[in-house]
């Protein structure tokens, strides 16, 4: 089996495993619409809030929601013991890798497909954000998180502390990421085009090329450990 | 707060910073000399039974 | 005397009072800020060293994953926790200087901005570190997690630069033009912090080392 079977093979499994039971989508969904409306009610009754802050608190939703299922997907294969089963079998841990990841890739943008429209109801009354440009700028952070995130799920997974200590690893790499979108998405939730986001996008793509080859090379030496 | 005394506090915190973690490196340093002197006790008695 | 004392910590007791002598009397006054403006020698010899410490640790971090060698993990330990410490420095430093200057405790000045993400990075890794007990994964994670914190660092330096130009408030700090004598000053004080990062370093990688050979005795003797 070459490297692209072993991917697809590994990737259909888990989204299998998703699809059937479905936890780490509701929770996701769930947790991400609980914390817009926290934030909704947080900001108080002033009403008018700027398109940057706006920005925010939709990638915080995003960002807090995710890393639940970011962790699942690595947790889960070890509370079964299926991690020892994985790296014995010939399938190489570089595609345990980009399966996961794109795993990871997948679950957040399908919660995405709900958080963004239950954002757009609850806070998006003025707002009229450039279909186009919206889903670039998802697709790309969702790249770098899940790299960067698949990864450190190995190093967190190892620990007994897992589901406290992946936010802790992930949030403080992810930062400049955070920043990027938050000022892309600001400038599209105030009418910018794709083209006029171009400088914000080039980091986060570089950002996700770097964790994807990062993770490609680095996951091995941390899933043996596991 | 004047200025200087800003400039002041600023070595203060250089100073404290560096000193505190000199502490807590002789305090571990502590921990490993009383951890060897235990060790070299259980040689001594494994030397008396053998 | 060299073979009683690390070289480094005898460099340092000489080379930190001069460069603070220099700090003093030869570095001229700065118009704008006055005095305060010397925090700003020490407060960037901080940082490099702080920087250094990093690029240590990731470099560490892959030796230890190439060669599996145990003193690499020793060094890479020693570089994130020192690394910390002088970050750490950094923040602190910045801040009491920014209060007189700006009124404000915090700004997000890009070097600013990139040593607070780069603090909280490390000391996750510390973090982590403590969350692992067996010597060989601890070491593995750690010199991930090292490597993968460091390759963030131009990315982060990139978006905390684009994040201040929505801040035009800020006054940046890089405009102060520096003369010779000042330049001759930072430079001194840059090369004091770094020898004094190089003692630390050598202090703190030697006791790494004896409490790996500690640990190894004690499984000697209790077997």
């Amino acid at each position: 089996m070459n490297l692209g079977q072993q991917i697809m093979l590994l990737y259909r499994k888990d989204l299998r495993v998703e699809v059937r039971k479905k936890e780490s989508l509701i929770a996701m969904a769930f947790f991400g619409a609980l914390i817009m409306v926290i934030l909704n009610l947080a900001a108080g009754r002033s009403g008018r809030i700027e398109a940057e802050q706006l920005a925010g608190i939709l990638w915080v939703a995003i960002l807090f929601s995710s890393v639940l299922g970011l962790g699942r997907v690595f947790a889960r294969e070890k509370e079964n013991g299926c991690v020892a089963a994985l790296l014995v079998s010939p399938l190489s841990p570089e595609a345990l890798f980009t399966a996961k990841a794109l795993v990871n890739f997948t679950l957040m943008c399908c919660s995405e497909l709900v958080l963004v429209p239950v954002f757009l109801a609850l806070f998006g009354g003025r707002l009229e954000p450039d279909p186009l440009a919206l889903t670039v700028l998802l697709g790309l952070v969702n790249l770098g998180f899940s790299a960067a995130g698949t990864l450190l799920s190995a190093l967190a997974a190892g620990t007994r502390r897992n589901e406290v200590l992946l936010p802790i690893l992930l949030y403080p790499l992810c930062l400049p990421l955070v920043i990027l979108a938050v000022k892309a998405t600001g400038a599209v939730f105030g009418g910018s085009a794709l083209f006029e986001i171009l400088d914000q996008l080039e980091p986060m793509a570089a950002f996700g090329l770097i964790y994807a080859v990062a993770g490609y090379l680095l996951f091995a030496h941390a899933v043996r450990e596991v | 707060m004047a200025h200087t005394n800003y400039l002041v506090l600023a070595y203060m915190t250089i100073w404290a910073g560096l000193a505190g973690y000199l502490i807590w490196i002789s305090g571990r340093q502590r921990q490993i000399a009383k951890r060897l002197e235990e060790l070299a006790s259980r040689v001594k008695q494994q030397e008396v039974q053998p | 005397m060299l073979k009683r004392y690390d070289p480094f910590a005898l460099l340092a007791l000489f080379a930190l009072p001069a460069a603070a002598a220099m700090v003093f009397f030869y570095a001229p006054l700065e118009e704008t800020m006055g005095l305060v403006q010397k925090i700003f020698y020490f407060h960037l010899g901080l940082a490099a060293a702080a920087f250094l410490s990093f690029f240590v640790a990731c470099i560490a971090g892959v030796f230890y994953l190439v060669r599996r060698q145990r003193v690499w993990d020793e060094r890479g330990a020693a570089a994130i926790e020192v690394g910390v410490l002088f970050t750490t420095l950094v923040l602190l430093t910045g801040s009491i200087w920014g209060r007189p200057i700006w009124n404000t405790w915090w700004t997000w000045d890009p070097r600013l901005t990139t040593s607070l993400i780069l603090w909280f990075i490390f000391t996750a890794c510390l973090i982590l570190r403590g969350a692992v007990e067996q010597e060989a994964k601890r070491a593995v994670f750690s010199a991930v997690m090292a490597i993968a914190g460091f390759i963030d660092v131009p990315v982060v330096f990139l978006s905390a630069r684009l994040w201040r130009s929505i801040h035009p408030t800020v006054i940046r700090s890089e405009g102060i033009a520096l003369e010779p004598a000042m330049l001759a000053t930072l430079a001194a004080c840059v090369a004091a912090m770094l020898i004094l990062w190089a003692a630390l370093f050598r202090l703190r990688c030697g006791m790494q080392r004896q409490e790996n050979t500690l640990l190894d005795l004690q499984q000697q003797l209790s077997r």
